[in-house]
């Protein structure tokens, strides 16, 4: 009986059951800053989806995948949109989507994690890491996280673009993305 | 009034260091180094943004249409503090006279269309600062300055704005070209000293 038991205390320890299935729902906010002639700029993804397979306290199967949509990037202004579109920034119509991947999810403190995964953005795949705060309220769970990205090192921006006269090379990206489970 | 043009007598400004007080006012008969240095400053002022106005306007999406936008914009708010600084100056410090033998008429003109060039001098300015406020474009003087956030961005009144610094603008050339022929009426036409006095470097000859 004993033994029974601790058996199958193990066998529950070491099986990858735990991690949750969790996907974005629509009140998500990603943005992004950049500074413009001596101020700043902010814009918005507004078509965006994460899904992620997720338990602190069980990363080993922990698994993040993020996919936006740049043809929905908006900067508030339909000049400033269509520029985002042109060749040398996001070239959306050749580019549809960047999607980062990450299979590796470490804890930092409690509650922060980092993501370590691949972006790719304009047809350059990079390693990028993702730092995010976690939190969770029964079936609600949130994740919140800063991170800067050099855009010059994805082509956005090209050419004459491609220095931080006019428009900055760090690039700072917000995220809040409320999470509900998959169903 | 009659106090300043007084007070610029030989004796009294021998009193004054270097006649900085009688080299900057006005005379009855001759402009101050203070008006001269506004009137000149801001017309070389105007006329490049005119140009540089109309560049950065017709420059294709780059780098560098943003830098002459920037260029734009400041020199515009300086403009515009150099206009108010000009106005407070010469509410204290009376122009010279009309030159003699001018109509009533004449007179009432000349007023008007500096009244018109003041105006237009300070709403132009006001104007851009408008399309600047109402667009998405963030900006600060000469790269520095922050400016006001007065109202939100509004692309439709972005545009209305747009239009009407463009027409003003417009309005205010032509009443610059009124301004500059007028001058070379009273110079090559009347003969008096009416362009003469305001060209810098040259000092009452009666002072």
């Amino acid at each position: 009986m004993r033994v029974v038991v601790l058996t199958s205390l193990l066998i529950g320890l070491s099986l990858p059951v735990c991690a949750d299935e969790w996907k974005s729902t629509d009140a998500g906010e990603f943005t992004f800053e950049v500074a413009f002639e001596g101020e700043s700029i902010t814009g918005a993804f507004t078509a965006f989806d994460v899904e992620l397979d997720f338990d602190p306290e069980c990363l080993d199967s922990a698994r993040l995948r993020v996919t936006v949509d740049l043809r929905a990037a908006d900067m508030g202004d339909p000049d400033m949109n269509d520029v985002l579109f042109d060749p040398a920034w996001f070239d959306s119509g050749q580019f549809n989507h960047a999607v980062f991947v990450s299979d590796a999810i470490a804890k930092q403190a409690p509650g922060e994690f980092i993501a370590t995964g691949t972006l790719d953005l304009k047809g350059t795949v990079k390693i990028v890491t993702v730092p995010f705060a976690w939190t969770r309220a029964e079936d609600q769970a949130t994740m919140q996280g800063r991170l800067i990205l050099k855009r010059t090192e994805f082509n956005v921006g090209s050419g004459e673009w491609a220095t931080d006269d006019a428009i900055g090379i760090d690039v700072t990206l917000d995220f809040t993305i409320p999470l509900a489970p998959k169903e | 009034m009659p106090v300043e043009v007084a007070a610029c007598t030989p004796s009294l400004c021998r009193w004054i260091s270097y006649n900085l007080f009688c080299m900057l006012h006005n005379t009855e008969r001759t402009w101050g180094a203070a008006a001269k240095s506004f009137h000149w400053l801001i017309a070389i002022l105007i006329l490049g943004q005119l140009g540089l106005g109309t560049i950065a306007e017709e420059a294709r999406v780059s780098p560098l249409k943003l830098e002459l936008f920037v260029w734009h914009k400041s020199i515009g708010l300086t403009i515009l503090l150099l206009v108010i600084l000009r106005v407070a100056w010469r509410l204290r410090n009376p122009p010279p006279l009309a030159p003699d033998g001018m109509a009533t008429w004449e007179k009432r003109l000349a007023r008007v269309s500096h009244g018109l060039l003041y105006l237009l001098m300070i709403v132009v300015p006001l104007t851009g600062w408008w399309i600047s406020d109402t667009s998405r474009i963030p900006f600060r003087i000469y790269w520095s300055v922050p400016v006001p956030d007065l109202m939100a961005p509004n692309r439709d009144l972005m545009e209305f704005a747009a239009s009407v610094h463009g027409v003003l603008t417009k309005f205010l050339l032509a009443i610059v070209v009124v301004h500059i022929l007028a001058a070379f009426r009273h110079h090559f036409l009347l003969q008096n000293d009416t362009l003469l006095r305001m060209l810098p470097f040259r000092q009452d000859p009666r002072s």
